[in-house]
């Protein structure tokens, strides 16, 4: 008995929500005419500005050739290890290997001419310079 | 103007007419989706000031990512639904604290006069109750009974799965039952 009154409460909320619903979707509200004006206004700045901007974009990269480099080569951790790798290649490129001996004595200690080095080294002395 | 030339084309479609530069697209897609994103976010809000500010935010969202509009990922409606509902749902929880005795009045300037004299009374209720209702039970229940979404459209729209969307709708449509309860004499449902 009370469960047949529960039902028929039910369907009578339920009846009044489909009944609701059904007046407010009849009644959909409109927005003004100034708010859709306002809206084409925003949609043409937005175009003219897109219109604008191709130009500088090609021309170059936001943020600059460091930035450009920095992403190209990932990150400044990986830059930073170039470019002491570069500043190295160019004291040996101008100095000669007979003046190598300037860096790696102070680095590891010792007076011998690296003239005659191995290329493959057993310590990597552009690795210690990159540590220090 | 020569908008009946675009009445056939997708959303989609004038959406990337628009990103090329053209400026029909634009008035098109005004007409066709901006009723809707101020629709919605009315019955979010229940203020019409805030709804025109809030649905002009959610167009402008739409004109600037219309060049990195990605085809076939999503429907620009189901997008706009979903950008309407967060930022409405945002200035909802900025807005707590707001007394039910403050909740704002339906504003039915639009509706014509028939309409106010049949259902304003009615539609002033539902939107009474609504406004008291839980952001995410609001948002599921207006895209479900008010805009007549799928299930499937309204999770797409609400970032959420199928049977959340079940269960948001089914607890808002109970508490809006359990709200408007009181007031069924009222409103003529008292003799069902």
């Amino acid at each position: 008995m009370n469960w047949g009154m529960a039902m028929t409460d039910w369907n009578a909320r339920e009846h009044t929500l489909d009944d609701l619903f059904a007046a407010a979707r009849r009644a959909a509200p409109e927005p003004s005419p100034g708010f859709l004006a306002r809206v084409i206004a925003d949609a043409e700045a937005v175009q003219e500005a897109a219109e604008a901007v191709p130009v500088r974009r090609s021309a170059a990269p936001s943020g600059g050739l460091m930035a450009a480099l920095r992403g190209m080569f990932g990150g400044w951790g990986a830059l930073g290890g170039m470019l002491t790798a570069t500043v190295a290649g160019i004291w040996i490129g101008f100095s000669g290997a007979d003046q190598l001996g300037l860096v790696t004595g102070g680095l590891l200690g010792t007076t011998e001419s690296l003239g005659t080095v191995s290329l493959l080294p057993e310590g990597d002395i552009f690795a210690l310079a990159v540590q220090e | 103007m020569a908008l009946d030339a675009l009445t056939e084309v997708s959303d989609e479609a004038l959406l990337i007419l628009y990103g090329n530069g053209d400026r029909q697209a634009a008035q098109s897609l005004t007409l066709r989706l901006g009723p809707l994103a101020f629709r919605v976010a009315y019955r979010m809000l229940g203020d019409r000031a805030e709804a025109e500010d809030l649905a002009q935010e959610a167009m402008l969202r739409l004109w600037k990512i219309a060049p990195d509009w990605r085809t076939g990922e999503a429907k620009v409606s189901t997008w706009l639904y979903r950008v309407v509902t967060n930022l409405a749902t945002d200035r909802l929880r900025r807005r707590r604290g707001v007394g039910l005795d403050e909740a704002p009045e339906m504003a039915d300037e639009s509706a014509s006069a028939l309409d106010q004299m049949i259902s304003a009374d009615r539609i002033a209720a539902l939107q009474g109750a609504l406004d008291q209702l839980p952001a995410r039970q609001r948002q599921a229940v207006i895209l479900r009974h008010l805009e007549g979404l799928s299930n499937p459209e309204i999770a797409a729209a609400m970032e959420i799965g199928v049977e959340a969307v079940e269960s948001l709708t089914a607890r808002g449509k109970r508490a809006l039952a359990a709200l408007l309860e009181g007031r069924r004499d009222e409103l003529g449902y008292g003799h069902d």
